[in-house]
């Protein structure tokens, strides 16, 4: 709608011609159109009444109606509309005595000359604060440049007092004398008009100078509304994310200044403004560094590119154009790189691996035996990665030609060690390998004692714990292992039948295990030497000893019948021994010792001895059964539960289990353990009410979130569908699709949600 | 990591052992990590990548990490080879163009 239009419809609103009303009417209207801001139509009615009747009372209210108008144009920006209102108020009021307003309408519209006028004349009429904000804005004025300004301004006034101190300072700095221009600007005073300019010069020497995180500090001083802030702010800025958006936003002279305060070249802008897109892919982002690498020191840009090469095989070519050719080596490094991270192509990585490993074998200095090295131990490393699992010996040829070049590398022969221990002669040869680079590895030597003992050169196996417990005499390890190697080499010449050379091994033993980490193991052995050669007396006194180390009468009595076994001891002291065992039975347990009658049993069978405890230990089972009646912690239940589980031990798990399940009912492990030990382990067939049981207590674990259970749950079913006939009743079709289902839904994830471990 | 290892801690990449570490150590006193937790996790992070003639044959072997936009900034930022300050005549411009977007409070 067009103005003249709005006008019209406006006059209609009025109700036409108005201005036929009284003036004491139309006097009404006009103040109404002030109160409700509508300045214009308020003018307009004051204009016409001034005409009608001038009388004073008119003047004061037009003037009024006029100022409004000013300030309401002036706060929406609108300076140079309202600087034309201003002087048609003035032309009717006078005198007006408005002076600072008209000052601030020249200056907000730029009639700088003026305003310096103005100034000039009104100055002294100002309030402080308006005159403050005024006079800084002159100074602004003046610094940015206007030689017209400086003779219109009152030479005494505050803007020229201090401006040439002002100028200079600005000179000195941009021809970087740092101290001169601290120098003049300590002439001008905190209440000049420069304060601003002062702070804003100081940032901007931190800035540009030594110290740029400093910078911060006098440049925050500068407030928003200072004309000097543009100059101050981006000193401000110590993050580089700041930086970046404040390039980013800058355009024209202001990018310009920018550039300069950072010290970058206006390349150096457009590059760090353009990284954002150019970041959207790997591509864009190599071209644009190619594009822009001038912007960059020549070798980053570079080498920038070159870090984008395994991720961009196809721009060698243009690499290579621009920075020069790479070697052999290098482009079958950057192909398998390319195959290790983009295709994931394992085999060609490998490939590309060997072919650059090739490129070393004309030269021959020390570091490329390091490359070498490392590249057959990536290679190595990468064979394992392949999902199948048939390089096994890929991997060790690997690594074995790796030692080749860097023969003392402990983690290789560390990886050689553990990935040959299942083949007794490729662990010995792995660790004498070892052994012969690191002698005095605290790590190797442990390897090369289990690798002795597992062969039964327990000897040898002492020799290298002695070794090593010189080095480590706190390695408690090293020290165990020690300790088992005298018992072990002891058990070997009792059972010789060199009884007096055993007798010695075990007496070392006992001395080297002075923080008793064999729970009087070595004192029993000794004490089984005396027994055989017939010295009763000092047998007892041993065994006495060992039942204190051992911390129970079961766990004494355990090992002596285990002992027994192991030296090959008669069968009538076996016997004998077994029976004094087995009159454990008919004592009555105490809580304590089935934890520590089991860890013993633990002890034995870490040390491979298994074979021979776990017969004694079977002949506690009324014992044990017993120990399941008294109250026990769910974990202790469960420990004690799995100790069982393991070594097929059905008489006390069932006892166990079946306690348990009393104290817990909600455990559905311990119905698990019962039914297990029921069926011996999934020997016995399976009852209709056992399966029932089962399949609740997997529902159970379900709910529970066992996966554990569950799986062992479903293990010990499958085992009885397929394993055995299923004695209760024939199912119906209908029942046996449930079973089905029940059985293996699970499988195919039917039934539960991704957590789901089968 | 953009930067490499040896430029954070400002050697050349033929420096044996002892040299990085001193380079490291003069690192850490000028970021001791109390006060410049980031920037000393940098110099930690580079010396541990560089300490060895291995680390620093397998950085250059299997270094495969891409370009870091911040660390690309910061090393256009310090390579640029810009002027030392802006010009007197550049301050004033600018001065002149923002005065003109400054409007004093009209009351």
């Amino acid at each position: 709608m067009s103005k003249k239009k709005a006008r019209k419809k406006k006059k209609k609103k009025d109700g036409g011609d108005i201005y036929k009303l009284p003036p004491k009417v139309l006097a009404k209207r006009a103040e109404q159109h002030t109160e409700a801001g509508d300045f214009s139509r308020a003018i307009e009615i004051y204009k016409h009444l001034a005409k009608k009747e001038p009388a004073k009372e008119w003047t004061v209210e037009i003037k009024s109606a006029y100022r409004g108008r000013v300030l309401q144009l002036a706060g929406k920006g609108m300076h140079c509309e309202a600087l034309a209102i201003f002087d048609n108020m003035a032309a009717i009021s006078k005198p007006l005595n408005e002076h600072s307003l008209h000052l601030t309408l020249l200056l907000n519209s730029a009639h700088y000359l003026k305003a310096a006028k103005v100034y000039g004349e009104h100055a002294s009429s100002m309030d402080k604060e308006n005159r403050g904000r005024v006079d800084t804005f002159f100074a602004a004025l003046l610094i940015s440049g206007n030689p017209e300004l400086a003779q219109a301004l009152p030479v005494d006034s505050p803007p020229m007092a201090h401006y040439n101190f002002a100028l200079a300072a600005l000179d000195s700095y941009a021809a970087g004398e740092y101290e001169q221009t601290e120098k003049s600007l300590s002439k001008i005073p905190f209440k000049s008009p420069y304060k601003d300019l002062r702070f804003a010069l100081k940032a901007m020497i931190l800035r540009t100078g030594s110290e740029p995180d400093k910078a911060a500090g006098p440049a925050g001083k500068v407030l928003q509304d200072s004309p000097f802030y543009c100059l101050a702010a981006p000193c401000a800025l110590t993050s580089d994310e700041k930086i970046i958006a404040a390039l980013s936003s800058a355009k024209g002279i202001n990018l310009d200044y920018l550039a300069g305060i950072y010290k970058i070249t206006l390349k150096t802008a457009s590059f760090i403004t353009g990284l954002d897109k150019a970041f959207e892919s790997m591509d864009r982002l190599f071209n644009f560094i190619m594009s822009h690498y001038t912007a960059l020191d020549s070798k980053i840009a570079a080498r920038l590119c070159y870090h984008l090469l395994p991720h961009l095989p196809d721009k060698i070519k243009k690499y290579e154009k621009t920075f020069g050719s790479l070697s052999g080596f290098e482009l079958n490094r950057l192909k398998a790189l390319n195959c290790e991270i983009v295709n994931n192509n394992l085999p060609s990585a490998i490939t590309f691996w060997r072919q650059a490993l090739k490129n070393f074998e004309q030269i021959k200095n020390e570091n490329n035996n390091l490359t070498r090295a490392l590249i057959l131990r990536h290679i190595a490393g990468l064979t394992e990665k392949m999902p199948e699992n048939s390089f096994h010996d890929d991997i060790i040829e690997s690594l074995e030609q790796s030692l080749e070049f860097v023969p003392d590398h402990k983690p290789t022969h560390l990886k050689l060690i553990e990935m040959s221990r299942n083949e007794k002669e490729d662990f010995q040869h792995a660790v004498d390998r070892a052994l012969k680079v690191l002698p005095k590895d605290i790590d190797i030597l442990l390897a090369a004692i289990e690798a002795a003992a597992s062969k039964k050169a327990f000897k040898k196996a002492g020799r290298l714990a002695a070794i090593l417990l010189k080095i480590d005499p706190i390695n408690t390890r090293g020290r165990t292992l020690l300790i088992n190697a005298h018992l072990n080499h002891g058990r070997k010449l009792a059972r010789a039948g060199k009884l007096v050379l055993a007798g010695k091994e075990f007496e070392e033993a006992v001395s080297l295990d002075r923080s008793n980490f064999s729970a009087g193991v070595p004192c029993i052995c000794f004490g089984m030497t005396a027994l055989l050669e017939d010295d009763n007396k000092a047998g007892r006194e041993l065994f006495k000893k060992g039942n204190r180390l051992a911390g129970s009468e079961a766990a004494a009595r355990l090992a002596v019948a285990t002992e027994a076994r192991l030296m090959q001891a008669p069968g009538k002291l076996r016997k004998k021994l077994d029976d004094e065992l087995k009159a454990l039975n008919k004592h009555m347990p105490v809580q304590e010792n089935i934890s520590i009658l089991l860890n013993q049993a633990q002890r034995y069978i870490k040390d491979n001895q298994g074979a021979f405890i776990l017969p004694a230990l079977n002949l506690l089972t009324p014992y044990l059964k017993k120990c399941a009646k008294l109250g026990f912690s769910r974990d202790e239940f469960q420990g004690h539960c799995k100790f069982f589980h393991e070594h097929d031990m059905f008489g006390p798990l069932k006892a166990f289990a079946a306690s348990a399940e009393k104290y817990f009912p909600d455990a559905p492990i311990f119905v698990y353990y019962r039914i297990y030990a029921m069926t011996q382990g999934g020997r016995k067939d399976l009852s209709e009410h056992s399966f029932n049981q089962l399949d609740n207590a997997c529902d159970q674990a379900e709910a529970q979130r066992d996966f554990k259970t569950m799986e062992l749950i479903n293990e010990l079913l499958h085992r009885d569908l397929f394993g055995h006939n299923f004695s209760g009743p024939m199912p119906s079709p209908g029942d046996l699709m449930d079973i089905f289902n029940a059985f293996f839904g699970s499988f195919q994830g039917d039934d539960f949600d991704d957590e789901n471990p089968f | 990591m953009m930067k490499t290892p040896f430029e954070i801690l400002q050697i050349d990449e033929n420096t044996a052992d002892p040299a990085i570490k001193k380079a490291y150590l003069a690192g850490v006193k000028k970021y001791p990590p109390e006060r410049f937790p980031s920037e000393f996790q940098k110099i930690r992070a580079a010396y541990e990548a560089i300490k060895t003639a291995e680390d620093r044959t397998a950085f250059k072997l299997f270094h495969k990490e891409l370009p870091d936009k911040q660390e690309l900034i910061e090393m256009a930022l310090a390579a640029s080879g810009g002027p030392d300050h802006p010009d007197p005549k550049l301050i004033k411009k600018v001065l002149a163009e923002n005065i003109k977007g400054i409007k004093l409070p009209v009351e």
